[in-house]
């Protein structure tokens, strides 16, 4: 096991997402990338050295399309029936037409909201980190210009490296100067069985 | 090991072989999906292997504490036992014997680069302090002093690796004291009134 992580490295947020009771939020460290899910109170850490990123895909989804579909048609058909309620109630007599006009408005206006939560961030897409003997799917990152504003910075921050650097176990085998059997003797730990 | 090869996450489908011609948003070769790799220097790179244990060659050779027939190439920084290069298992700048990295995981002093979870307790300092306000007010001055008891006791518990949580718990603390002693003062005055 080679664990080349700094002990204690300032982290710089890249992204965070909430997700019903869960948050994932994504740090980053000179040499590794920090998932940290947060369930209540407790937080529970992923480490990944960026030097063993292999690469991160970016799938983007039909759900925004087909939220669209969906949401478009139906906030039309509520937005007409609001208008013609005001209509009404502005121009005749018909008895509770403003109240109706109001009932319906409430639904109209969520659903603008929620159409607006769907279109404007971006397409949805689904990102999966790869390393050499793993994929991940990350799953905070489902819009796709802050999956890819994400890569961007993670490239970055992995080109920033020392690919070349120093060899994964420095103080092997090949380190002069190592105790020998007389040093081993004076030790005061007990020899191996 | 080889390195796997990279396939559409939707169809399974092999993708080039050189995947960094996939950087803007390109159809899938099999579905036509979109997709964007970004991909990194460690692709293709493969799995670096450690070094094995070099069997002893001579009686002026230290062997490892765990594999008598092996050479030790460093002592461990806790326990100072002899390890070979398979023993051997370098964490944040230490060089630590299996045995050591179990017991300090057992122990709950885990070296900082594995630690997998922490407790959030300035969280839960500020819920003790904040949700009787709003669900019972006449519990303030027991959870209130309760608050700032759990700060002080776990002030010294290893923080949140990704936020200022000492912080908070010492701010927590104050705010308990404060809530307390408010929520004293209330309940005083209005047993007095009544």
């Amino acid at each position: 096991m080679e664990t080349r992580l700094q002990n204690d490295p300032g982290y710089r947020r890249l992204r965070a997402a909430r997700w019903n009771w869960r948050t994932t939020s994504y740090w980053l460290a000179p040499d590794h990338l920090l998932i940290v899910d947060a369930v209540g109170v407790m937080e529970r850490y992923r480490r990944f050295d960026l030097r063993d990123l292999e690469m991160l895909i970016l799938h983007p989804t039909s759900s925004r399309r087909i939220a669209v579909w969906i949401l478009a048609p139906t906030l039309a058909i509520l937005a007409g029936v609001t208008a013609f309620l005001g209509y009404l109630a502005l121009t005749s007599t018909t008895e509770y037409a403003g109240i109706w006009a109001l009932i319906s408005a409430f639904p109209t206006f969520l659903l603008a909201g929620a159409l607006a939560w769907v279109v404007l961030p971006g397409p949805f897409c689904e990102t999966q980190l790869r390393t050499g003997v793993q994929t991940l799917s990350l799953s905070g990152l489902i819009r796709l210009p802050i999956a890819e504003r994400f890569a961007n910075e993670l490239g970055a921050a992995v080109a920033g490296l020392d690919f070349a650097g120093p060899s994964p176990r420095p103080e092997s085998s090949a380190t002069p100067g190592f105790p020998t059997a007389e040093i081993a003797a004076e030790s005061s730990l007990p020899n191996p069985p | 090991m080889a390195t796997l090869s990279p396939a559409c996450p939707e169809c399974r489908t092999a993708l080039p072989a050189d995947p960094a011609s996939l950087t803007s948003l390109t159809a899938c070769p099999g579905c036509r999906t979109p997709l964007r790799i970004t991909v990194f220097p460690a692709f293709g790179r493969g799995i670096t292997l450690g070094p094995k244990a070099e069997k002893l060659t001579g009686d002026d050779e230290a062997a490892c504490f765990f594999h008598a027939t092996k050479k030790a190439v460093v002592p461990c920084d806790r326990c100072g036992r002899f390890l070979c290069a398979l023993c051997d298992l370098p964490l944040a700048g230490e060089h630590l014997c299996p045995t050591c990295l179990q017991a300090a995981q057992q122990g709950g002093n885990t070296p900082a680069p594995l630690d997998r979870s922490r407790v959030r307790w300035d969280r839960i300092v500020w819920l003790t302090v904040l949700l009787p306000i709003l669900l019972c007010w006449m519990a303030t001055p027991v959870t209130g002093f309760a608050a700032a008891g759990i700060a002080v006791w776990r002030l010294a518990a290893p923080p949140s690796r990704i936020v200022r949580s000492r912080g908070r718990l010492i701010a927590g603390a104050i705010a308990g004291v404060l809530v307390g002693v408010i929520g004293l003062v209330g309940l005083i005055a209005v047993f007095s009134h009544s």
